[in-house]
C-alpha cells in the first residue's frame, strides 16, 4: 500500500469535467491542520477554553468522529448504515459494566467497548455484507433495535433501569476533552490516509459500481470488512466517551436510532462525500442543539428537520460540497488528478 | 435553480451567523466559571414537557410564575449580604433520559446553576441528580420512588431526596385491595404488568415478593420494554391464569394498550391499581369511561392538610389558585411536588444566607420544614442515598358530574390525609 507524499504545493488540477480545480493539501494544509490541533491543545490544557466552550468542542469532536466514520461508510463506500448506533451502545455499556461493576478505569472500558465492536463487526459483517442498499441499512438497523430489547430485559445490566458510570476519580471535562480531541484527529487522519491509499482507490469503485470494481480486482468484501471495521472501532470508541462525558447509560439511549440520525444530519449538511462535510456539519450540529434547546418542546427537531429538508432541497451537496463545486476547490480531497 | 442555490446558501449562512452570535452573547467565557450567578440565584430545572411523560411536567410555567413572583414579592432572597432574586432555567428533556443528562449538563456547565432540581420519575431523576454528582452541585431530588434512586449509584453527596418507598406504596396497593375484596390470604390472583424501566424494575423487585409473601397467587408474565404495543402473550396469560387483580406502574401509553387489549380479550378483573398513566386527569381521560373504578396511589391533592412554611399557601389555595389560571383543569399531583421541590431549593438558600455550594448542601442536609407535600426532613438512608419519606394515601377514579375525578378513599398510612369518598366499584372492576 502507498501512502501519498504530503506535497508542498497548492494544486491546481484539471477535474474530470474539464475545468480548473484548486486543492488545497500538501504542507500549507497540513500545517494549517497541526496549528489548529496544537492550538486546541494548547487551550484546553492551559484553562485558555472554559469548561463550557470544552463542552461544546468535545461534542464536536465527538460527532465530527461518528459522521465522518458514517461518511466513510457512506459517502465513500456506499454501505449506507442505520445501525452505527449498535457500537456506541456496547460502547457505553462496556464503559459502565467495567467502571460501575468491576471498578476498574474507564481506559478498560474503552478497550473492552472496542474488542467487543471488533468482533461484533466482524460477525455482523458476514450476514450483513450479503444485502445491498435498502436491505443493508435496515438489517442494520434491526440489529440494532434488537440488541436494545436484548439489553432491556438483561438483568446484568439492570435492565432498562438504566446504569451510572462510576469512574473514580470522575475525569474532569478537561479531561475528556483532551481525550476526544486527540481520537477527532486520529480518526480523520485514519479516513484521509485511507482513501488515499489504493484501498480507497478501490472504495470509491466499489461504491460507483461494485460489479465493474470487482471485475477489474478490487477485492470487495475485504474493502467492504476493513471499512465496516474500521468505522466500528471508531463509532465504539466514540460512544465509549461520549458516555463517560454524559454519565449514564439506558439501552433506549444507547442503542436509539436518533445517533444516526444526528450522524445523517451532520454529514447531508455538512457535505457528503467530503473530508471537510463532516467537520463543518459538526460544529453546526453542536451549536444548532445547544441554541434550540432554549425553545420549548419539540422544536428543537422541527427546526433541525427543516434545515435538512432545506439543505436537501436547495444544497444537495452540502454546505461544503455546494461550495466547493461553486467556487472550484476541494480540500484534502481524496480524488485522483491526471498529474499525480 | 441557480438563483435558489445561492438564497439557499445565503440563508443556512444567515442562520448559522444568528446561533453562533448567540451562543457567544452566553456567559461562555472564563468568567461565568465563578461559583456567584450575579444578580440572581440561579436554580435549573429539567422538566418533560413532551413526550409519554409529558404529563408529569404540565404545569411548569406556572409554577415557575409562582415561586419567582413570591421571591420577587418579598424583597428577594438574602446571600452573600445582598438581596436576590430567583432565576429558575427550564429546559425540555423530551422525556429522554440522554437528553435529561445533556440537559443537566448544559444547566451545571453554561448557566452556571446554584442548585439544580431533579423532578418527575426515575427517568428524569437519575441522569440530572448523576451530573449534579459530578459538578459538585446541590441537588433537591423528587417524585422518583427512594428504591430506583438509591439502587441508580453507590454514593450520593449532592443530592437530597423526597418521596415514597416502593415498600410504602406496596402497602398502600394492599389496603386498596383489601378495600376492594381482595385480603391478604385470600388467594386472589394478581396479574402484575411492569415495563422494564427503573420504575417498573424498582417496583418489580419488591411486588413480586411481597404479593407471594402475603398470601396471594402471583401471576407473573414477566416484564416488557417501555413503549411495547402488542400485548397478545401477558393477555393471553392473564386470560388464562383468570386474575382477580390487574396491579403495576406505566406510562400512559403502555397501560391504554395493554387495558385495551384486555377489554377485547374478554379479560374481566375485579380491581385495577396502576401508578404513573392514572394519577392525572388528562391521562385518565383519555381512557375514556372504562377508566373508572381504577385504583391509585395519590401523593398529593388539593385536599391534603398541609401549609407550605415558605409561602404561607394551603393545599386547598393552591390548587384553587391553579384551576383559576389554568381554565378550571385541577391541579396534578407531579405540579404539587413541582411546588414543593422550589420551595426545597429557595428555603435552602435562605438557611444558607450563601450561594456557596458546599453551605446550600448543608442547607439542605439540615432541612426540618412543611411544604405543600408535607414535612419534609432528610433522616433516614437507603445505600448511599439520603432521603425523606411523604406521604401516600389510596385514589379511585370516580365519575362525579359526568367528569372522571380522583377520590380519595384509603389513609390508613397516614390519617391526617382526609379521605374525601368511599370505594365504588366501576367500569374497571367488572366481575
Amino acid at each position: 500500500m502507498k501512502i501519498p507524499v504530503l506535497l508542498d504545493r497548492k494544486k491546481t488540477k484539471a477535474a474530470s469535467s474539464g475545468g480548473q480545480v484548486r486543492v488545497l493539501d500538501g504542507v500549507p494544509m497540513l500545517a494549517a491542520c497541526v496549528a489548529i490541533a496544537a492550538a486546541l491543545y494548547i487551550f484546553g490544557l492551559t484553562g485558555v477554553l472554559s469548561s463550557n466552550i470544552q463542552r461544546y468542542l468535545l461534542k464536536i469532536f465527538l460527532y465530527c468522529t461518528l459522521s465522518s466514520m458514517w461518511n466513510l461508510m457512506s459517502g465513500y463506500t456506499g454501505m449506507t448504515s442505520l445501525g452505527q448506533q449498535t457500537y456506541i451502545g456496547l460502547a457505553g455499556y462496556s464503559l459502565t459494566v467495567m467502571t460501575a461493576t468491576y471498578a476498574m478505569s474507564y481506559w478498560v472500558g474503552f478497550l473492552v467497548g472496542a474488542v467487543i465492536s471488533t468482533i461484533v463487526s466482524l460477525i455482523l459483517a458476514i450476514i450483513l455484507f450479503r444485502m445491498r442498499g435498502m436491505y443493508f441499512a435496515v438489517a442494520t438497523w434491526v440489529v440494532a433495535e434488537a440488541l436494545r430489547t436484548f439489553f432491556t430485559s438483561w438483568k446484568f445490566v439492570k435492565k432498562g433501569a438504566g446504569m451510572t458510570v462510576a469512574a473514580r476519580p470522575y475525569p474532569s471535562t478537561s479531561t475528556i476533552y483532551i481525550i476526544a480531541l486527540t481520537l477527532c484527529i486520529i480518526a480523520l487522519a485514519v479516513v484521509y490516509f485511507l482513501l488515499k491509499s489504493r484501498v480507497g482507490l478501490g472504495l470509491t469503485a466499489m461504491r460507483d459500481d461494485p460489479d465493474a470494481a470487482s471485475s477489474v480486482g478490487v477485492d470487495i468484501f475485504k474493502s467492504k470488512l476493513l471499512v465496516y471495521v474500521v468505522s466500528a472501532i471508531f463509532t465504539a470508541l466514540a460512544g465509549g466517551i461520549f458516555y463517560l462525558n454524559k454519565g449514564s447509560i439506558y439501552p433506549a439511549g444507547g442503542f436509539g436510532i436518533s445517533w444516526t440520525v444526528s450522524m445523517v444530519f451532520i454529514v447531508i449538511i455538512g457535505g457528503i462525500g467530503t473530508m471537510g462535510g463532516p467537520v463543518l456539519g459538526s460544529i453546526l450540529y453542536v451549536i444548532f442543539e445547544e441554541q434550540l434547546a432554549k425553545l420549548p418542546g419539540g422544536w428543537t427537531n422541527i427546526v433541525l428537520g427543516l434545515i435538512a429538508i432545506l439543505v436537501i432541497l436547495f444544497l444537495p451537496d452540502g454546505i461544503l460540497g455546494t461550495l466547493q463545486k461553486k467556487l472550484r476547490f476541494e480540500i484534502l480531497s481524496q480524488k485522483r488528478f491526471s498529474g499525480e | 435553480m441557480k438563483k435558489k442555490g445561492i438564497l439557499a446558501l445565503f440563508l443556512t449562512a444567515a442562520l448559522c451567523l444568528g446561533l453562533l452570535a448567540g451562543c457567544a452573547g452566553q456567559g461562555g467565557g472564563k468568567g461565568a466559571g465563578k461559583a456567584s450567578s450575579g444578580d440572581t440565584i440561579k436554580i435549573g430545572y429539567v422538566n418533560p414537557t413532551i413526550g409519554p411523560l409529558a404529563g408529569n411536567g404540565e404545569g411548569i410555567d406556572w409554577l415557575i410564575k409562582e415561586i419567582e413572583g413570591y421571591v420577587k414579592s418579598v424583597g428577594g432572597i438574602e446571600v452573600d449580604g445582598k438581596k436576590k432574586n430567583i432565576e429558575i432555567i427550564v429546559y425540555d428533556s423530551q422525556s429522554d433520559t440522554t437528553i435529561c443528562t445533556e440537559m443537566a449538563q448544559k444547566l451545571c456547565e453554561e448557566d452556571k446553576v446554584d442548585l439544580i432540581v431533579a423532578i418527575q420519575t426515575p427517568e428524569t431523576v437519575i441522569p440530572v441528580s448523576a451530573q449534579a454528582e459530578r459538578y459538585g452541585v446541590p441537588c433537591v431530588a423528587i417524585q422518583a420512588p427512594v428504591n430506583a434512586v438509591a439502587g441508580a449509584a453507590e454514593k450520593y453527596e449532592w443530592t437530597y431526596h423526597a418521596f415514597w418507598t416502593i415498600e410504602k406504596v406496596y402497602e398502600q396497593y394492599k389496603s386498596l385491595w383489601t378495600i376492594a375484596g381482595y385480603a391478604p390470604g385470600s388467594g386472589a390472583k394478581i396479574g402484575i404488568a411492569f415495563a422494564n424501566d427503573a420504575d417498573g424494575t424498582a417496583w418489580y423487585n419488591i411486588f413480586t415478593q411481597k404479593i407471594v409473601e402475603d398470601g396471594y397467587v402471583l401471576v407473573d408474565p414477566g416484564q416488557y420494554p417501555s413503549g411495547t404495543t402488542d400485548f397478545t402473550n401477558i393477555v393471553n396469560k392473564f386470560k388464562a391464569e383468570k386474575i382477580d387483580i390487574l396491579a403495576g406502574t406505566n406510562i400512559p401509553p403502555d397501560f391504554g394498550n395493554l387495558f385495551n387489549q384486555m377489554i377485547a380479550a374478554g379479560v374481566e378483573v375485579g380491581c385495577v391499581t396502576m401508578g404513573k398513566c392514572c394519577l392525572l386527569e388528562g391521562d385518565v381521560a383519555a381512557l375514556g369511561e372504562k377508566a373508572e373504578g381504577i385504583l391509585t396511589e395519590v401523593w398529593w391533592a388539593p385536599t391534603n392538610p398541609y401549609k407550605s412554611a415558605l409561602t404561607g399557601i394551603t393545599c386547598a389555595e393552591l390548587g384553587e389558585k391553579y384551576s383559576k389560571d389554568n381554565g378550571g383543569r385541577a391541579m396534578p399531583q407531579p405540579a404539587g411536588y413541582g411546588y414543593a421541590a422550589l420551595e426545597l431549593a429557595v428555603q435552602a438558600f435562605i438557611n444558607a444566607g450563601t450561594t456557596k455550594k458546599e453551605a446550600v448542601r448543608d442547607a439542605l442536609k439540615k432541612m426540618d420544614t412543611t411544604t405543600i407535600v408535607g414535612p419534609i426532613k432528610y433522616d433516614k438512608q437507603m445505600g448511599g442515598l439520603t432521603y425523606c419519606e411523604t406521604v401516600i394515601s389510596g385514589g379511585q377514579w370516580q365519575m362525579v358530574d359526568g367528569k372522571l375525578t380522583l377520590i380519595i378513599i384509603d389513609n390508613s398510612l397516614y390519617p391526617e390525609v382526609p379521605t374525601t369518598g368511599k370505594y365504588v366499584p366501576g367500569n374497571a372492576t367488572q366481575r
